[in-house]
Parts: structure tokens; C-alpha cells; sequence
């Protein structure tokens, strides 16, 4: 008979989430999530666009529950979520208001999310090999790469995770994240890491460092926040004082020393930063108060034979290679030397210079294009710049047509109009002479 | 385009200036166009930057929580009605 897991290992009297200032617990959290699961539509998937991280978690396991993998958009961009849906057929779509009209195959989840009634039945169990989540790389372009998660895979990865995130903390634990649920990281902390842990989840949106003081208030038990270096950026920047937390994770990009000591003092915290990909979640981690080294977790296996880093593990159903290049230290610790110098990383989004490159050369009117990134700060998160050849148009106009085509995070800024790219006699363009060309005053009148 | 006020201009300056945006002039901005969703096209990391500028000029703590955030992020005109607002309770 084949394996099965449970949907949640912990106790159920126990506090799975606060929402509008309520306490909700495992029971009446798992009588909503079969409530919702007998209320879907028929399909063989379900789109998750809920914004509410409880209500995306209610969401996420009755889809489970149904047997409907989580399809989990990279983009909320209305026009690029509409694109999605209508390549989708069969899918059931769960939202909880902001995607609503969306006709029959529409489930408005905030009706299921008030219940409540603790009488739930015994916790499910979901076949080790059934496809939960579908998550999606580079959101450079609509041709992102999908990537398939198994029950199995996720609730192995939780535990692994758990081990360093909830290290040394024997409490009740809280979760403030800044990361939305439907990135890998997002959903690897603050979805799954309460179904098998005893952590409560803070279900409302904090974006801003306001909503992120209001969410620790009225988080009162141990706190973990679940954050990005752009978000612990604007914390450090704020001018308010923060209630003490016990820990920050860190993902998406390089925490500087710097910033990562600020933030240690602000918030009376230890940092826990992780490096990870979607192919394979969260896979090595440091301390960046005082080491810029990473260290993988034990779980994996490091191939370094070929040109880029393999890595496997028990819970991956195939190997990952890995998009950064890496310099080995003693003791398997290492130094990430950044990614290949086509693949950058704009609001924890993956995308391909080379592939932007194409699309903006494809426009009506563009001569001659490049798009490159320029030198800068770590922290602060650093756009593209494009310099466009287009004599017989507006650069406004080609810059509105190039953004409709993409995520917004890769519309490069500044975008501008030049005579002619500083190509060398082979044809190439060195980062150097863009950038001189991107500063000087030499540009073509407007 | 709707004629901007003196308080707007210095907000839509700040706005260009923070986020780097080379080809809009503040002037360009037209104070009842929408900053998000067309208009600008910014985005969160836009939102989020705004905010901390916001937070640092004007003492005013924005948050995406509140119901009418959304409504006060619709357009230049909201945005700077909301920051005078915040400060008249901060002074009064």
C-alpha cells in the first residue's frame, strides 16, 4: 500500500493562527480545511490566490485534501494571472476576494475562514507521492519553468527546516512573516512549518515596517520573523522601535554584516539567514553577524564534479543543480560567488538577462538593445538598465509596451534612448562602457 | 491633467527621486492617474520603498493592513492628502 503522511503532526488544541485577533486552533483549522475541500468544484488542479496567509493555508490543504495540487502563480499581476487561468483548463481557483468575478470556478475562501466549530474528525493522511504545489522559476517571462512538490518532499523539507529555524526555542512559537506564501520560501516557513510544528501564524499582510510592529504586538509568545534583506532594509530605516524577536530568518538575496548586526540590535534577535532555490527549498545556512560562510545542511549530498553544483537528497525526487557558483572552504563550508551572469534576482524573482534581452529586442521599432545590471550596494535592490536603440519612437512608448510583456520588477530603470551601443569590433559590450555610457550626457534628446 | 499642488510636486519629486525614475518628470505625474496598475506601473518593492521615504520625511507610518491603504496608494493626490492628514493629528 503506498505511504502515506499526515496533513498536520502536532497538537491540536494547540494555536495554528491569529487572524483579525483571533487565536484560531488545529481543530477548528482542519474542520474549515474539510469543510472547504467537500465545497471545490471537481478539477485536477487548484489555483491557490489567496492573500490572507491563513486563508492561503485553509486553502492549500483542502486543495491537498481533494487531491488538486496548489498551482501557485509566480505573478499576482492582474493581466499576468488572468493570462495563467485561461491556459488552465480544469482548475479550480481559490481566492479570497481580490480575484473575485471570477465566474463558477471561483471559491471566495473567506466565507470557510470564520467557522468556529472545533469538532473536526482525525487528520487526514495525503499519499507520500501525491502532487501538492506547483511552483514556478524565473518570473522574468510567462515561459518560467515548473517545478512539481510532492507531499513527501514537503513535509521531509519541513522538518529539515524546522531543525535550524526553531533551534533551541521549546515554546509556543509565533511567525510574523514580510514573505508572501506562494514563494517556495514563504510557503516553506509560514505554511508549512506551523502544520507540523507548534507555531502560530500571524495571517495578516506585512509589507510595510508599520504592519510589521502591529503583527509582533499582537504575535504575543515567542517571535520569528520570517523576512527578506530588502524588508530588514526598510525596518533598520523606519525610525520605529520594534518589540524584541527571537529570531529573523533571512532569504532571497546576501544579508551585508552591516545590516544584519542593525537589525541584531533593533530587534534583540539572532539571524538566521538561509540560501536555498525553488527547485529545492532552503538547502544551507549562516549566521551573517559573524561569518560571511554557509554551510550546507547535513540532509543534502554536494556533488562537485561538473561545472555547476549538484546537490540530492532523500526527499528530492531529482537532482538539483544549482544556479550560483560556489568556492568550497574547509569543512564543506563555502562562499556563494553570485549567479551566472545571466540570471538576476529582483524582488526575490529569478530572471534571464539574455531571455528580457530578446523580448525587448522583438519590439516594433527597437534597433538595438542591451539590458545589464549595474554595480551597486547589496542591499538596496538594484534594477536593470537598458540602453535602446529606437530612432523611430518615444523610449516611453517602448518602455509601456516591454512592461506589459514581463513581471515589473524586471522593467529596467533607468531605460534609455542611446545613438548607438559601444559594441567593440567582435560585436561585444563590456559592463564598463555601458555604464559610462548610462552616466554620461551624450544621451539622444528625448 | 489635474493641476498639482505645491505639497504633491515635493511628494512626486521625492517619489522620482527614490525610485530612480530618470524618464518621468514630477510634473509628469498626474495627481489623479493611478501610481500602481498602469499609470507608473510600480510595484510592491516601489511600495515598499515609498513607504520608508514617507516614514523618514514625514513621520507618517504607512501600513498595508489598514483597509484604506490601498485607497491612500491609488494616486498621487490620495497619498498626499493622507500624509497631510496624519501630520495635522501629529501637530494638533
Amino acid at each position: 500500500m503506498a505511504e502515506l503522511l499526515p496533513l498536520l503532526t502536532r497538537d491540536l488544541d494547540g494555536i495554528i493562527a491569529i487572524r483579525h485577533d483571533r487565536q484560531i486552533s488545529c481543530r477548528e483549522f482542519l474542520v474549515q480545511v474539510a469543510t472547504l475541500a467537500d465545497a471545490l468544484p471537481a478539477a485536477s488542479v487548484a489555483v491557490n490566490l489567496c492573500d490572507d496567509r491563513y486563508l492561503f493555508m485553509v486553502a492549500f490543504a483542502a486543495a491537498i485534501l481533494r487531491d488538486q495540487a496548489n498551482i501557485l502563480l509566480p505573478s499576482r499581476q492582474p493581466a499576468a494571472v488572468k493570462e495563467a487561468l485561461e491556459a488552465l483548463a480544469d482548475a479550480s481557483i481559490l481566492h479570497d476576494g481580490e480575484f473575485a468575478g471570477l465566474g463558477e470556478a471561483g471559491v471566495d475562501v473567506r466565507a470557510f475562514g470564520e467557522s468556529s466549530n472545533s469538532d473536526c474528525g482525525p487528520v487526514p493522511a495525503i499519499p507520500a507521492d501525491q502532487l501538492c504545489a506547483v511552483v514556478f522559476t524565473s518570473g522574468s517571462t510567462g515561459d518560467s519553468t515548473r517545478i512539481e512538490k510532492h507531499w513527501k518532499t514537503l513535509v521531509e523539507g519541513t522538518s529539515i527546516n524546522a531543525r535550524l529555524a526553531l533551534h533551541g526555542i521549546d515554546v509556543a512559537t509565533g511567525v510574523v512573516a514580510t514573505v508572501p506564501p506562494w514563494h517556495m520560501y514563504g510557503l516553506e516557513y509560514t505554511v508549512l512549518l506551523p502544520l507540523f510544528n507548534d507555531v502560530r501564524v500571524y495571517a495578516g499582510n506585512t509589507l510595510f515596517p508599520g504592519d510589521i510592529l502591529n503583527a509582533l504586538k499582537r504575535t504575543p509568545v515567542d517571535r520569528i520573523l520570517v523576512s527578506t534583506p530588502l524588508h530588514l532594509r526598510a525596518i533598520a530605516r523606519s525610525g520605529l522601535s520594534f518589540p524584541p524577536v527571537t529570531r529573523v530568518l533571512c532569504a532571497t538575496a546576501p544579508l551585508s554584516q552591516e545590516l544584519a548586526q542593525e537589525v541584531s540590535n533593533l530587534l534583540q534577535t539572532d539571524i538566521c539567514e538561509f540560501y536555498g532555490c525553488s527547485e529545492a527549498g532552503c538547502l544551507a545556512s549562516r549566521d551573517p553577524v559573524t561569518t560571511n560562510e554557509w554551510r550546507f545542511f547535513a540532509e543534502f549530498s554536494i556533488d562537485r564534479s561538473k561545472e555547476r553544483v549538484c546537490i540530492n537528497a532523500s526527499h528530492l525526487r531529482e537532482t538539483v543543480t544549482l544556479a550560483d557558483q560556489i568556492e568550497f572552504l574547509e569543512d564543506g563550508r563555502f562562499l556563494l560567488q553570485g549567479r551566472g551572469a545571466d540570471i538576476v534576482k529582483i524582488g526575490g524573482k529569478r530572471g534571464s538577462i539574455a531571455e528580457l534581452t530578446d523580448r525587448l529586442l522583438a519590439l516594433n521599432g527597437v534597433v538595438d538593445a542591451v539590458i545589464f545590471r549595474p554595480e551597486s550596494d547589496v542591499e538596496r535592490e538594484t534594477r536593470l538598465t537598458a540602453l535602446v536603440v529606437c530612432p523611430q519612437r518615444d523610449i516611453k512608448e517602448i518602455r509601456r509596451d516591454f512592461a506589459r510583456s514581463i513581471d515589473p520588477v524586471f522593467v529596467p530603470r533607468p531605460m534609455r534612448a542611446v545613438d548607438a551601443l559601444p559594441r567593440n569590433r567582435t560585436g561585444k559590450l563590456r559592463n564598463a562602457d555601458l555604464q559610462r555610457l548610462t552616466d554620461s550626457d551624450t544621451l539622444r534628446d528625448e | 491633467m489635474a493641476e498639482m499642488t505645491d505639497f504633491e510636486l515635493k511628494l512626486a519629486t521625492l517619489i522620482c527621486e527614490i525610485l530612480n525614475l530618470e524618464d518621468v518628470t514630477p510634473t509628469d505625474i498626474d495627481p489623479e492617474q493611478p501610481l500602481f496598475d498602469g499609470g507608473l506601473d510600480l510595484d510592491s518593492i516601489d511600495a515598499l520603498e515609498i513607504a520608508v521615504a514617507i516614514a523618514q520625511e514625514y513621520d507618517v507610518h504607512l501600513k498595508a493592513e489598514d483597509e484604506q491603504t490601498k485607497e491612500i496608494f491609488a494616486t498621487l493626490r490620495n497619498l498626499a492628502n493622507h500624509i497631510e492628514r496624519e501630520r495635522g493629528t501629529q501637530t494638533a
